[in-house]
């Protein structure tokens, strides 16, 4: 066990050195340079590439830059607010971006299963064929469908919610965009519920636990529930990340503070710096999933480990 | 098929002796010519349940049960026959601009005088909803747009359609992708293992790892926003589903019998992998396929929303519902419907994957 964990974290930290790598190549390949104010003579530019190392190399300054983001500097912004680091851009919004994320996953997973669990044990049934089309429409329908559809109809019709973000009332503004994050990973988790219940329902072990004369609720909780819910961890990292993607169109129509509204921004005024570190976060975040959810895997369901080892 | 009619009893002893010897029990009936007759004679019996059918009339029958999917399969062939047709049905075109017919409501001839569709729209002013028509304020009685028309006064039914079309490209960009360098990259990586398969595996593992539409995002910044590089944004990311699928394929039927039967004969590894296995693993490779297009028309939409969308006039669907969401409230049918089309043909292209899924390969366990 000890040797597949390091092996996936070596995979895990070169992965991170390549996407690196790629950033710092895609950062010198954009145009204009740090210091393209025409003032500047020859010399004063050479004085400011020697003050920050851009003379060096460029071995020596992907090595610094390695260094610097390690440290969790990474550069100032040039547009949004000039000069800013952009560590500081990224403190405030940090917590909103990671809070409404975090509730729909934790929204999400909870419904999804629910829901799943009641659509497998009274397969056939009208719960059933909510469960069909509440998983169709969101895994077909991108997020920013629901999203608009509760902004007119919730928030601007019938007024419930707050229809832009509003820090005084953080918590009833978060909610139409946590359900519409939501709506994807309620889709997936609730098909997937449904799938791996019937199929351990109609496992052997189930009838032999049937014919020991266990019933009931300890039948459908200790003995089907615990196997079916292993594999909805591996389908719910991959979701946390499809949530990251869908917060940035989320965050900007409900104008919520938070990373991905600031990557749009960015996007659009040309602010490379700061795409280029929120795809990194992006990308860190992906991976340090990935790396938790198989090492979690592996300690689950000791055939995994035995077969990567 | 014989048939017992009726038996004729000959027997003589009134009271029923216990049977004990067969043989002479039988001596004591006596069958007669017309006891019998043939039944079925004149019908054609076949199992209609277990004949023996194509592969392909098999899948067939079972698409066809598929209801959901055979009503996507039509709503697709509607929304590709409006795209051909649609914009030649106006006096438009998509980049056609009128600034004093911006921002009027949908109005439909024939369908206006039934009080749907005729050109009012509800405005809230100050708290206080009007219902007011600005064809007849305006005195443009003759003026009618089909779906109303943007803030630029561009006609939305054109854009819509015009919209769909680039939807429809990308489509047909996500089936070749996956078709030409998803397959072939799986196939081969599964055919020669090792280290070959080692090599192409990490790099798979690799651009796996960085989400997809980062690597999208990142790669609009370096090239300019436009088709073009939609595409190839797509081709670099898009292959990967398939290359998995085909590579699990692959290694599941290279081992098998006739492929070994085709080495001794001296078939090449090219002739193994593209007419012995490849029409073998035809199905799931088409489901494949058909779920990565719903998967790029997100992207592209999802591009537009963040501005790297096609470039103005051209519209996209994308583009349209990114346009349109900043005055939804005030005039919602400018995004209602490239909304509409766009969920449509995402909706029906997932129902046809999944229809075609159960058709093509109905050992794969339900999803």
């Amino acid at each position: 066990m000890k040797k597949y964990i390091a092996k996936r974290m070596f995979v895990s930290i070169v992965t991170i050195l390549i996407i690196l790598l790629l950033l710092f190549c895609m950062l010198q390949f954009m145009p204009g340079s740090p210091f393209n104010d025409e003032k500047l003579s020859e010399a004063q530019v050479q004085v400011l590439n020697q003050k920050y190392g851009l003379d060096q190399p460029i071995v020596v300054q992907f090595v610094n830059y390695v260094k610097n983001v390690v440290k969790g500097d990474f550069g100032v912004s040039y547009s949004i607010s000039k000069n800013t680091d952009i560590s500081k851009l990224l403190n405030t919004r940090l917590p909103v971006s990671f809070r409404i994320g975090g509730q729909a996953v934790v929204f999400g997973a909870i419904i999804g299963i629910m829901l799943g669990i009641a659509a497998a044990l009274k397969s056939g049934t009208w719960i059933d064929s909510i469960c069909t089309i509440v998983s169709v429409l969101g895994v077909s329908l991108p997020s920013y469908v629901f999203a608009l559809a509760m902004a007119y109809f919730l928030g601007y019709r019938a007024n419930i919610f707050p229809l832009l973000y509003n820090s005084a009332e953080a918590f009833a503004s978060s909610v139409m965009p946590t359900i519409a994050l939501a709506m994807f990973s309620i889709a997936t988790v609730a098909r997937f519920t449904r799938t791996e219940l019937l199929e351990v329902l109609d496992s052997d072990y189930m009838l032999l636990a049937e014919s020991k004369g266990i019933t009931g609720r300890t039948l459908i909780v200790r003995h089907a529930l615990r196997n079916a819910l292993i594999p909805i961890i591996t389908v719910l990292a991959p979701l946390v990340v499809d949530l990251m993607i869908g917060s940035l169109v989320i965050e900007k129509i409900f104008s919520i503070p938070g990373i991905g509204s600031l990557m749009v921004t960015a996007i659009q005024s040309n602010d490379y710096n700061v795409t280029i570190t929120i795809a990194f976060i992006y990308s860190v975040m992906y991976i340090v999933l990935m790396l938790a959810v198989d090492i979690l895997y592996g300690v689950i369901d000791p055939r995994i480990r035995l077969a990567k080892e | 098929m014989l048939r017992k009619k009726k038996v004729q009893m000959t027997e003589t002893a009134s009271a029923p002796v216990p049977v004990t010897d067969v043989e002479e029990y039988l001596k004591g009936i006596r069958f007669q010519e017309d006891d019998f007759e043939f039944q079925h004679m004149d019908e054609d019996l076949i199992d209609t349940n277990f004949a023996s059918q194509s592969f392909w009339k098999d899948a067939y029958m079972r698409f066809k049960k598929n209801k959901g999917a055979v009503i996507s399969f039509f709503c697709i062939l509607l929304i590709i026959l409006l795209a051909i047709v649609g914009p030649n049905m106006t006096p438009y075109t998509y980049a056609t601009q009128d600034i004093k017919n911006q921002n009027l409501a949908p109005r439909v001839p024939g369908l206006e005088k039934l009080g749907i569709l005729d050109g009012s729209e509800t405005v809230k002013a100050s708290g206080v909803a009007k219902k007011i028509n600005k064809y007849i304020s305006n005195k443009k009685t003759d003026v009618y747009y089909w779906f109303g028309s943007d803030s630029l006064g561009r006609d939305i039914w054109t854009r819509t359609w015009t919209g769909t079309r680039i939807s429809l490209y990308i489509a047909v960009v996500a089936v070749l992708v996956d078709m030409l360098f998803g397959l072939s990259y799986g196939l081969i990586s599964g055919y020669f293992g090792g280290k070959v398969d080692m090599v192409m595996q990490r790099i798979v593992e690799i651009v796996n790892s960085i989400p997809t539409l980062v690597v999208v995002t990142l790669m609009m910044l370096v090239l300019s926003p436009g088709l073009t590089s939609i595409t190839v944004a797509l081709i670099v990311t898009g292959w990967i589903g398939m290359s998995r699928i085909a590579r699990a394929e692959m290694l599941k039927l290279k081992e098998r019998e006739f492929v070994l039967a085709s080495r001794t004969l001296g078939a090449g590894s090219f002739r193994i992998i593209f007419s012995e296995i490849f029409p073998n693993i035809f199905g799931p490779v088409i489901t494949q396929t058909m779920f990565s297009i719903p998967h790029a028309i997100f992207t592209e939409a999802f591009l537009a929303f963040i501005g790297l969308g096609v470039p103005s006039p051209l519209a996209s669907l994308g583009t349209m519902i990114s346009d349109g969401y900043k005055n939804f409230t005030t005039h919602p049918y400018q995004i209602v419907f490239p909304l509409v089309v766009m969920s449509l043909l995402m909706l029906s292209f997932t129902l046809l994957a999944d229809g075609l899924r159960e058709a093509l390969d109905p050992k794969m366990k339900e999803m």
